[in-house]
Formats: C-alpha cells, structure tokens, sequence
C-alpha cells in the first residue's frame, strides 16, 4: 500500500467528516414586523347572537390575504433551503386600528391568522374573539388586538415558498351595526417570530 | 536534551563526593592524618554546579483562526508551562488568554494549548454582512456585534525553549458572535430586532513565533 496515498485518504476523510461536524447556527429570539395598513373586504353579513352582550348583533366577515416576504425582512440563510434546519416560530399577532384620530376597533367580533401553503388545509396560527384577555386597549375603546401564536410548535418555514415567503390569511368577524360606513376597514397588522438555523459546513459549503 | 545538563554536573561532582566519602567519620582514626591531607591540598572541591535556570518571559506573535493577529506576553513557571495574555485584532480590537504544555524540552517538541479571546464590540457586524451579501436596507437591524471563542488545540514547536522558537497548532473551537439588534423600515414594513446570538463550533489553526528573552 502506498503510504502517501493511505494519508492523503486520510486527511480527506477527516476533513470531509469534519465538515458534517463542524456547523454554523444563529437564534435570533424576536423578530417583529409591522406591515404597512392592509384593508379589509366585508365579505357578507348575518344575524346571530353575542354571548357575551346577550344580544342579536348583525355579523360580517372579513378577510384578506397577507404575504409576509420574510426574505425582505431576515437574511436568506434563514428564509431559503431545506427545512430541516430551521425553525421559525410565530410568537404573536397583532392586529391595529389604523386610520382616523379615534379609529378603533370596538365592533370587532373576532379575528384569526391562518398559514397555507399551497393547496394544503389552512392552520390557525392565532385567534381572538372578544373576552379572550389578550386586548391592547387605549382608554375605553379597544384599539389593538395582540394575541401570542397557539401554535407555537408548528415550524413556519415548512409553509415557506420558494422565494422566502409565508402566505397568511387574517380573518374575522365584525359588528357591522358599528363598524364605520363602508365595505372595508384598515387596520395594520404585525407579527413577531422566532427564528433558529443550524447548518453543518458541508451544508454551507454545497449551498443547502 | 534536558538529561544532558544533569549527566554533566553528576560527572563533575564525582570528584567531590569522592573526597567527602574519604572524611567520613568512622574511619580508622591512625590512618586518617596522612591519608587525607595531601588529597584535600591536590584537589579542593569545585564550586557547585548550578543548573541556569530557564528564561521565564517572552514574547509571541501570532497570526491564526479565529485568533487574528495577536501580540502577546508569555511567563512559563515552569519550563513546561506557559500562560500568554495578548492584544489581538482581527475587525476589531481583542484579547486573548492561553495556557500552554510543552511536555517535551527539545528541539523539536510537541504543544497542547487551550485559549480563549474576546473581542470588542463594532465593525465585525458590518464586514459579515459584506460577506454574507446582506442586502444594506436589512443592515440597520443587525446592531453591532462582539465575539468571544474557546478553542483546545494541539501542534508542534520547533526551536530551543530558551530563545526562539516556531509553532504551528491545530485545533476545534467554539466561537460565539453577540449581536444587538436593530430596528428599520424594509420594504414597507417596520421590523425591530432583538439582540440574537449566532454560534459555530470551527476548526481552528495558529502559527506563532515566541521568543524567550
């Protein structure tokens, strides 16, 4: 056997076992986003009861699709490549009146996030229904929901598209007896996450 | 090798212990007198040979991973022990600690060294961005950035330990980069960052020249 042969093997081999077990890894524990004012279609209306108020109120839906560009706002390391390596996590959702001095959001019913990607069956990543304590309220009137992820397991970057983006659907429900005139309403929505990744260098090395 | 220096001081100090033998008491006192006054006239004892005790300080420079350029004083307590403590720059200003075995006085000796350096918050942030392609409207929100390292490694130094020697070392290390955030306005949106932290356990490697003076 040639020696030199055998060593230079060698080497390779630990340099190459070496790269699977050298890695890189970044957490970063909160990243929050507040998104520019996103409108709100009123999708219809009917009747039904408020337990709470023990009275008839008229209900309408809402909704709207919300594209988080994740890769605009963390670097590609995080948002782009296999899943398997990162974590992100939504730590809450917010939801703000936005608009007019005195805008608020009283006649609000309820309000969910939901995450799809694809054609797959949407999951709840955060709802809100009035008396669920996690309200942002500005002297009596209620001008901002937060409420934190219930899903706080579900890993978001299995949702991400190609291009590094979380295709989100808020929606909800209204008092339209209250809401303001129109078939719309602004509001503006954030969200805060948590994001973790772990890369050997051979991963970083061949780009995944 | 150091086991020279001792075969020659034993080889010197015959003479002498083979004159203190000779005075031993319990000899035959009648034979004493004569016998020993012409030994102590031809050869009186030499000095005691004192073994020179090795340099203690030096001085290294170091250039390496994660290391950077480092600048360091060095005091070995004993010859095969050495504590350095160094300045070091790498994107910033630094300092590095290490404790160093050489179990082996010779020209050739191996070295296992661990250390650990921390350097200063600033720049370091901005180049990795460089680096990293970041694109500059998500600069704001990495603030910026120190780090600090632990490595262990092992090498061969080549030179006498009592003037200057070369090294080179190899090794594993953990390095850990503190990151405050930021806060900015990207794409539309407003994103704030909380401080985050991003770590790596690396193959590490120095060279170093140390001079003992």
């Amino acid at each position: 056997m040639n020696p030199i042969r055998n060593t230079a093997l060698a080497l390779l081999a630990l340099t190459l076992a070496g790269c699977n077990t050298f890695y890189a890894e970044a957490e970063q524990p909160q990243v929050c986003v507040t998104l520019a004012p996103q409108t709100f279609t009123i999708t219809g209306s009917s009747a039904a009861p408020v337990a709470e108020a023990a009275a008839a109120t008229t209900l309408a839906g809402f909704g709207a699709q919300v594209d988080l560009g994740l890769s605009s706002w963390l670097p590609d390391f995080m948002t782009k490549g296999s899943s398997d390596s990162r974590i992100l996590h939504l730590l809450s959702f917010s939801v703000a009146a936005s608009g007019a001095a005195g805008a608020n959001l009283d006649w609000l019913q309820s309000v969910q996030i939901t995450v799809q990607k694809g054609t797959t069956t949407p999951v709840v990543l955060a709802s809100w229904t009035p008396g669920s304590g996690q309200t942002g309220h500005v002297g009596p009137l209620l001008t901002s929901v937060t409420v934190p992820g219930s899903n706080q397991d579900l890993n978001l970057s299995d949702f991400l598209s190609s291009n590094g983006t979380l295709v989100t659907a808020v929606t909800g429900t209204v008092d339209s007896a209250r809401l303001p005139a129109g078939s719309t309403w602004t509001g503006q929505v954030g969200v805060c996450f948590y994001a973790k990744i772990k890369k050997t260098y051979a991963e970083l090395i061949n780009g995944n | 090798m150091r086991i020279l220096p001792l075969l020659l001081a034993g080889l010197l100090a015959a003479p002498s212990l083979a004159a203190g033998q000779s005075a031993t008491p319990g000899a035959p006192a009648a034979t004493a007198p004569a016998a020993t006054a012409p030994v102590q006239a031809a050869a009186p004892a030499p000095p005691p040979v004192e073994e020179k005790r090795d340099p203690q300080f030096g001085l290294a420079l170091t250039l390496g991973v994660a290391d950077g350029a480092v600048l360091s004083f060095t005091w070995s307590p004993l010859w095969w022990m050495m504590l350095d403590a160094g300045f070091a720059y790498t994107l910033q200003p630094g300092l590095v600690v290490g404790l160093e075995f050489r179990p082996i006085d010779f020209f050739v000796a191996p070295i296992i060294r661990g250390e650990y350096g921390y350097y200063f918050p600033g720049r370091t942030a901005d180049q990795i961005m460089k680096w990293a392609g970041v694109p500059e409207a998500q600069w704001p929100l990495v603030g910026s950035a120190s780090y600090n390292w632990f490595s262990g490694l092992v090498g061969i130094a080549i030179g006498s330990r009592r003037g200057f020697t070369a090294a080179l070392e190899g090794g594993i290390g953990l390095i850990s980069l503190n990151v405050k955030g930021g806060s900015s306005t990207v794409n539309g949106a407003q994103v704030t960052t909380e401080a985050w932290k991003a770590q790596s356990f690396f193959p590490t490697a120095r060279i170093s020249f140390l001079y003992f003076f």
